[in-house]
């Protein structure tokens, strides 16, 4: 208890003190914002929300997987046709949020020739599909179909955190029909999570480790599948106060700017796309990657064949994101020095794992850097 | 189903089905069949893990409503509204359920079909039974570190608090106090994270709801099997098969395309030697 000046004592201070005045005006505001998000929610309507808008044509399909070509927004450069290759957790739409937010947008304002791959939606009766399927079956039929299709024999490939490993599989498998390979926020080394060791920042690496491998196997006997629902609970439990205060505080927060609030519910809408990861693939990606960091190793094997780093001979971008709590920088980065060729190339870039793509600076260097890199490899 | 949902569901069948389960007409413990039973659930185990919980769970409680009325000061609280958001924002039970959507997508996958019909298939009911107590208890077992986590980040944010009054400083607004109790909660969280405790206590409850799960497909493939409807194995039977297939397909297909760009690179190469 403090004492006063004339020794008599005073009444203890609260930590939060406000005046009868001061908290009407507190509680004032808030019933204002409120009131404004009130309207601007009754207000916004589907087509304000939408996502992943740029005009695309669908020019492939087998199973549930389609290939779209995007229709260019300017001069062709001539340059070997892009595929961009996202994972199975989550979906490309990530690439193309909204419109001044969209890597799709500005490569093909930069006049590269655009495809990208969508796995679908797997569900129990693709409990056996397996990432051979995926990369030595379906990617392989996509980078084929485009080489017919423009009269090519190469392609460039970007690819997107499990989509990343997907393109790098390929590159090491398919190594003549690579012309160039840009990897984002890709892990190789699943167990550099501990290089840095920053907290908060590699949860799910260590996660899947604490796990046994026979638990792995009786949740995808028990599921058939990966649910997008449990990865998505997962990448909650990274952020845990922020998953939090999600809902309330944060939204109250975009409540007060109508473009904030749409970004919101567009990403919103990205998150809430999470499709299931077929059972195979997931145990090959959590026990084979995850757990046994077999790819690194050069033991990682697809079709009956092993992938080996050292068999990629074409440029390669590596573009991770300096404050991914995801997927860890040096996770990324430990390709280095593992590839078969001297032409490899890091680009660190500010922000998290989604922050890259849709952050306001980080997205606008992403497009020309890789356009710039992809066009001095033409 | 909430917790308590579940334990009056629980409650209902163990009235229901209890004695005849445990007592068959007619067959003792020595009778043929029974020793192939699953042993009984482990119930001492279980309420040692409720009564745990039990006492963590008054000890948060007791500091949240400590905390939610030093924070606004000595005396009544001159807001009502302000009073009930504090206790809301101090409330541990959000660390429990709704800490993260974890429990909820578990909840989810184990909460399959109602099988209580069924309850005379006495083995694979048995072996249901025992996965839901087992999940029950993994569960009690992770929200007491989730509640010791709650009462470390409460203390820490309680003495800063305290020791920013003592300064004769204070938060000024609602909006700053609740942003520093989040930045501290949120250290406090993935710190826990990273725990053995908590990586344990989830794998624990992980590998329970999977074996949950696992034992109501039994049930559910028993009947399926009774009435002559299609069971999960066999669907994945079809399913696998359906895979093998398309794969042999896709590489039928690639060889075909390998074989017509040879022929085609033949043909232009004794084309082009005339």
């Amino acid at each position: 208890m403090a004492e006063t000046a004339n020794g008599g004592r005073s009444k203890p201070m609260a930590p939060l003190d406000l005046s009868p005045a001061e908290m009407i005006a507190e509680a004032g505001a808030l019933g204002r914002r409120m009131a404004e998000g009130a309207q601007l929610f009754a207000s916004v309507r589907d087509e304000d929300v939408q996502i992943a808008t740029t005009p695309k044509d669908l020019v492939w399909s087998q199973d549930k997987v389609s290939l779209y070509r995007y229709r260019p927004l300017a001069e062709s450069r001539g340059l070997p046709p892009v595929l961009i290759v996202y994972g199975l957790i989550g979906r490309y739409t990530m690439a193309d949020l909204q419109e001044d937010r969209s890597l799709v947008r500005n490569l093909l304002n930069l006049g590269l020739d655009l495809y990208v791959v969508d796995w679908g939606n797997p569900g129990r009766a693709d409990r056996f599909v397996t990432m051979d399927d995926y990369v030595d079956g379906y990617l392989a039929e996509c980078v084929a179909f485009i080489n017919d299709a423009t009269n090519r024999e190469k392609v460039n490939l970007l690819g997107i955190c499990e989509g990343g490993v997907f393109t790098t599989c390929y590159a090491a498998l398919y190594p003549e029909s690579v012309n160039a390979m840009v990897l984002t926020i890709t892990p190789i080394d699943f167990h550099a999570d501990t290089v840095e060791n920053r907290a908060g920042h590699g949860f799910i690496n260590l996660w899947v480790r604490s796990l046994s491998g026979e638990d792995i196997d009786q949740l995808i006997a028990a599921q058939g599948s990966l649910p997008g629902e449990f990865m998505g609970s997962v990448f909650s439990m990274m952020t845990p106060m922020r998953t939090m205060t999600k809902y309330n505080l944060d939204l109250l927060e975009a409540l007060g700017d109508r473009t904030k609030f749409l970004n919101f519910l567009r990403m919103e809408k990205w998150i809430s796309d999470r499709p299931d990861h077929p059972g195979e693939a997931a145990k090959q990606w959590l026990k084979d990657l995850y757990q046994d960091n077999k790819l690194v190793k050069n033991t990682f094997e697809l079709g009956g064949r092993q992938v080996d780093l050292k068999a990629i001979t074409c440029p390669v971008l590596n573009v991770f994101a300096q404050d991914d709590h995801i997927i860890p920088p040096a996770t990324s980065q430990a390709l280095r020095g593992k590839i078969g060729t001297g032409d490899y190339t890091e680009l660190g870039l500010p922000g998290g794992h989604v922050g890259v793509f849709v952050g306001g600076k980080a997205q606008k260097l992403l497009g020309s850097g890789i356009a710039d890199w992809i066009a001095a490899r033409g | 189903m909430d917790q308590f949902d579940a334990f009056k569901a629980m409650g209902e069948f163990w009235t229901r089905t209890g004695l005849g389960f445990l007592t068959p007409p007619g067959m003792g413990d020595d009778a043929a069949g029974w020793s192939a039973f699953p042993p009984a659930t482990d119930l001492t185990g279980f309420a040692e893990a409720h009564a745990s919980l039990t006492r963590a769970w008054a000890a948060a409680s007791a500091l949240s409503q400590t905390l939610t009325a030093s924070v606004q000061g000595a005396g009544p609280a001159t807001d009502p509204t302000a009073a009930a958001v504090l206790a809301r924002i101090f409330d541990p039970q959000a660390w429990l359920g709704g800490t993260t959507d974890f429990g909820a997508a578990l909840n989810r996958m184990t909460e399959g079909p109602q099988l209580a019909d069924l309850w005379q298939t006495e083995k694979r009911f048995a072996a249901l039974f025992s996965a839901f107590a087992a999940l029950r208890r993994a569960q009690g077992a992770h929200q007491a570190v989730m509640l010791d986590a709650w009462t470390r980040a409460a203390g820490s944010f309680a003495r800063e608090a305290n020791a920013r009054a003592g300064r004769g400083e204070s938060y000024a607004s609602g909006r700053d106090m609740m942003q520093h109790w989040v930045e501290t909660a949120n250290g406090v969280l993935i710190e826990v994270q990273r725990s053995e405790a908590f990586l344990a206590s989830q794998r624990a409850v992980l590998k329970a709801a999977t074996e949950l799960r696992l034992a109501q497909q039994d049930v559910a493939g028993f009947m399926a099997d009774l009435y002559g409807q299609p069971t999960r194995a066999e669907l994945d039977d079809v399913h696998r098969s359906l895979t093998e297939l398309r794969r042999e397909v896709r590489a039928l297909k690639k060889e075909r395309r390998s074989a017509a760009r040879r022929a085609k690179a033949e043909a232009t190469r004794e084309a082009s030697h005339g």
